[in-house]
C-alpha cells in the first residue's frame, strides 16, 4: 500500500512550489484559518494603531475644574510660611504650588486630603522636586507657625505651611474664595472648622488654574500636577 | 496552568486566614505593614479593618475608621465607643463635603449607627468615623492599641486599631 500511495506530505511539499492551489493536499485547510487571522488581525492592529495615535494626540483630561480665564494667584505676603517669614508665592514661580486650607487639629479630612497629596507627589518620581503643597491655616487662633510646621511635616517632608492672624487670614482666603467658620464643638473646649477642602493649583506662571474637590484620588491629582508641569 | 495553581493556594490561604482570623481575633503580626486583613466577629457581628493614620507630634485629635457588619445578630446600633490607652474620649463623627467644597463636621443621627441585622456601618475617610480625642502622643506607623465598641444589646466587642500610615 505504502509503495503505491506517496505520502500526502510529500505530494504537497512538491506541488505548493508549482503554485497549483487545487493540487496541494494541506494548503486548502491551513488557509481559512490564515484569512481569518488576517481578517480579524490587521482591522485589529489598525484600530490599535489609530487608537493609540488618537489618545496620544488628544489633550489631557483634567480631572480638576480648569479655570477658563486664569489669573493670577492672590498675594499671600501677609501670611507667615513655616520657615517664619512672609510667604512669598513668586518663588515658585516655574514650579506648581498646590494650595489648601485646612488645620492642625482637623482629625479626617484634612489628614486625607494631605496623605493623598503626599502619595500623588511620591508618583512624580523626579519632577516632585517642582510640585510645593502649601497648607493654609483656617485656624489661626490655634494653629501656631511651629504647630504647622510639625504637622504638614508628618505629611511629607517637603510640605510648606501658613499661618497668620486671623484679619490675614480672612481676607487672603476671601481671595482664594474660600470660606471657614467654626464648627461643632469637639471635646472638653475644643471645636471642629467648616472650611472648603479643594484643593487649587498655582501654575509654573504664577496664575490660578485647577481646583480638584476633597475626594479627588492621589492618581488623579498626579496625572493633573504631571501636565501642568 | 500555573495560575490556576497559584489561584487554588491563594484561595486556600485566604481561606486558612480567614478561620484563623476568626477564630484568634487576628492578633495583627503582619510585619508587612499595609492593609492587614482583620476581621473580628463574635456573635454575629463582625468587625473588619480597623485604622488610623498616624498623627504629627503635638496634634491630640485622631480618626479612627472601620466596618461593623450585623451579620446574623438581631437589630443592634453602636451605642459608644472607647481606647483608654490613647483617647480621652472617642466619639462618632462624621465629615460631610457639600457642593461647594466646604467640609464640616455636624453631629450625627441615630439612623445612621443603626445596625439591622444584615446591615452593616461602614467607617472610612470624608465620611462616618469614630473621633480620638485628648490623645496622649502621636499616633507612629505601626502602632496598634484596643478599641472597645459598645452596642445597644450585643455584647461590647474589644479589638485591635492598625496605625497604617500608607493609606
Amino acid at each position: 500500500m505504502a509503495t503505491v500511495t506517496p505520502p500526502t506530505g510529500d505530494t504537497s511539499a512538491t506541488t505548493i512550489d508549482g503554485g497549483d492551489i487545487a493540487q496541494s493536499g494541506g494548503a486548502p485547510r491551513r488557509r481559512p484559518g490564515r484569512l481569518a487571522a488576517m481578517v480579524i488581525g490587521v482591522p485589529l492592529l489598525v484600530a490599535v494603531v489609530v487608537y493609540g495615535l488618537f489618545m496620544w494626540l488628544q489633550p489631557h483630561a483634567y480631572s480638576g475644574t480648569v479655570m477658563q480665564a486664569p489669573t493670577a494667584a492672590p498675594s499671600r505676603e501677609e501670611l507667615t510660611g513655616i520657615d517664619g517669614q512672609p510667604v512669598d508665592l513668586a518663588a515658585y514661580r516655574g514650579d506648581v504650588v498646590v494650595v489648601y486650607f485646612g488645620y492642625t487639629y482637623c482629625p479626617d479630612v484634612c489628614p486625607t486630603t494631605l496623605s493623598m497629596a503626599a502619595r500623588a507627589r511620591e508618583q512624580l518620581g523626579g519632577d516632585a522636586d517642582r510640585v510645593h503643597v502649601m497648607m493654609v491655616s483656617v485656624d489661626p487662633a490655634r494653629d501656631t507657625v511651629e504647630r504647622v510646621r510639625d504637622y504638614v511635616a508628618a505629611f511629607d517632608p517637603s510640605f510648606l505651611g501658613a499661618t497668620g492672624d486671623l484679619a490675614a487670614v480672612e481676607r487672603v482666603a476671601a481671595t482664594y474664595g474660600v470660606f471657614f467658620a467654626e464648627g461643632q464643638p469637639l471635646g472638653d473646649d475644643g471645636y471642629a472648622v467648616d472650611h472648603t477642602a479643594t484643593l487649587m493649583a498655582i501654575d509654573t506662571d504664577g496664575k490660578l488654574r485647577i481646583v480638584w474637590p476633597t475626594d479627588v484620588t492621589a492618581d488623579a491629582l498626579a496625572a493633573d500636577l504631571g501636565e501642568l508641569l | 496552568m500555573t495560575g490556576a495553581v497559584v489561584l487554588r493556594r491563594a484561595a486556600g490561604a485566604v481561606a486558612f486566614s480567614t478561620a484563623v482570623c476568626t477564630l484568634t481575633a487576628c492578633g495583627g503580626d503582619d510585619a508587612e505593614g499595609g492593609a492587614a486583613f482583620e476581621e473580628v466577629v463574635e456573635a454575629g457581628m463582625a468587625v473588619t479593618d480597623a485604622w488610623a493614620r498616624p498623627t504629627a507630634p503635638g496634634i491630640d485629635t485622631g480618626a479612627i475608621y472601620l466596618a461593623v457588619e450585623n451579620r446574623d445578630a438581631p437589630d443592634d446600633r453602636i451605642v459608644a465607643a472607647s481606647a483608654p490607652d490613647r483617647c480621652a474620649t472617642v466619639v462618632p463623627h462624621q465629615t460631610v463635603v457639600d457642593d461647594d467644597g466646604v467640609a464640616s463636621m455636624p453631629g450625627i443621627l441615630d439612623d445612621e449607627l443603626f445596625l439591622p441585622q444584615g446591615g452593616s456601618v461602614l467607617m472610612e475617610p470624608l465620611g462616618l468615623h469614630l473621633m480620638c480625642l485628648g490623645m496622649g502622643g502621636p499616633l507612629e506607623d505601626g502602632d496598634r492599641f484596643e478599641l472597645t465598641v459598645a452596642f445597644d444589646t450585643h455584647d461590647p466587642m474589644t479589638f485591635d486599631v492598625a496605625v497604617d500610615g500608607d493609606r
